[in-house]
């Protein structure tokens, strides 16, 4: 199977997976899944390495960097709540 | 058949409209899909988070909007890498039997690309010096030619087309009459990171002849490490004077992206890693 089309069965399979497991688990952070769905994203590119259209100039897709930007915001909430605490 | 009549409307303007106002907009079947998806998560994610209150269905909008960016991202039309490699091999055969013909035996300096494509002057056994690079850029094209007394043989390496097939290549050309700076001093940290990423993404991604890529320079030399090199090909004399294979692409990307002439200098193999000294501009750089 070419490695683009098993690239998006994965990526749409582990989300949905991700969506099952969180909602049966009564998660209701939206951070928590925005950030399972950062690292499934970016583990899958690393080990299929499929090709893409347009890349940036941090030899990230924008998909990647936009979902690492939101990860980022989200941990620097985090901690910054923590030490407000 | 409900998205066939929307996307006609797109793209002719009006599906009932008999003259299409823009005929070069083409959406394929994959980019609609994407679309689709987008919009769909677009709606689902803000309407179950804003009005529904209900979080895994706002998850369930954001992941069809993810999905839908990468297939959009995914390139349209995919060459695979078995053709990418069975393109070359069939390329290097030719240049092979060219070389052999003119007794071509000199290192052969790859020049930015002209019209679009990298290509590689290699001067003839008679006479091993090399000409002045603004000179050699602005001979006629031909594939023997005469630079300043030099006579030499202009080639395409393999290379060439594959930048242009993957999309590294699609910056403009070197102009006729432009002049390169062959003697000046290349800036590393001005291309370093474009480098390393043309090279990654022609030999790792695109053509899949090696496993890791790893680019240092140091004044004006690329040092290229290649694991895991996938591409044999007998050619004795292609290798000798253009290098082997993966260099050979590697020397097309660094010629294309520092738009300065590329000689390699020395290629060896170190267990599973094979090694590349590549020289950028002139040799008194």
């Amino acid at each position: 199977m070419d490695r683009h089309i098993l690239f998006i069965l994965l990526l749409a399979a582990f989300f949905l997976l991700t969506v099952v497991i969180l909602a049966t688990t009564g998660e209701a952070r939206l951070d928590v899944c925005i950030s399972v769905f950062t690292i499934e994203y970016l583990a899958l590119v690393e080990i299929l390495r499929p090709r893409r259209r347009f890349m940036t100039a941090l030899g990230l897709d924008p998909v990647a960097l936009g979902l690492v930007i939101i990860f980022g915001l989200i941990v620097t909430r985090k901690v910054v709540e923590i030490l407000v605490r | 058949m409900l998205y066939e009549f929307i996307v006609s409307g797109i793209i002719e303007g009006s599906p009932f409209s008999e003259e299409p106002k823009c005929k070069g907009l083409v959406m394929n079947r994959l980019t609609g899909v994407g679309v689709g998806l987008v919009g769909f998560g677009a709606v689902l994610a803000p309407f179950s988070y804003f009005v529904l209150v209900n979080i895994p269905l706002t998850t369930l909008g954001v992941a069809f909007a993810i999905l839908g960016l990468v297939i959009l991202i995914l390139p349209e039309y995919l060459v695979a890498h078995e053709v990418v490699r069975g393109m070359m091999s069939g390329s290097v055969a030719n240049i092979e039997a060219v070389l052999e013909e003119f007794g071509a035996a000199h290192k052969a300096v790859y020049l930015p690309p002209r019209e679009g494509k990298v290509y590689a002057y290699i001067p003839l056994s008679g006479n091993p010096s090399y000409p002045e690079l603004n000179h050699i850029v602005n001979a006629p094209k031909r594939i023997i030619s005469n630079v300043d007394g030099h006579p030499g043989l202009f080639i395409y390496p393999p290379g060439s087309d594959v930048l242009v097939l993957s999309g590294v290549a699609k910056d403009e050309s070197i102009e006729e009459g432009e002049q390169i700076d062959g003697n000046e001093k290349p800036s590393l940290d001005d291309f370093l990171p474009e480098v390393e990423n043309g090279i990654s993404y022609c030999l790792v991604d695109f053509a899949e002849i090696a496993s890791k890529v790893q680019v240092n320079l140091e004044e004006n030399k690329v040092f290229l490490g290649m694991k895991n090199v996938k591409i044999e090909v007998e050619a004795p004399r292609f290798t000798r004077v253009l290098g082997s294979v993966p260099t050979s692409l590697a020397a097309c990307v660094i010629a294309k992206v520092s738009k300065m002439p590329v000689k390699i200098v020395e290629e060896r193999r170190e267990g599973k890693w094979m090694r590349a000294v590549l020289q950028v501009g002139s040799e008194d750089g």
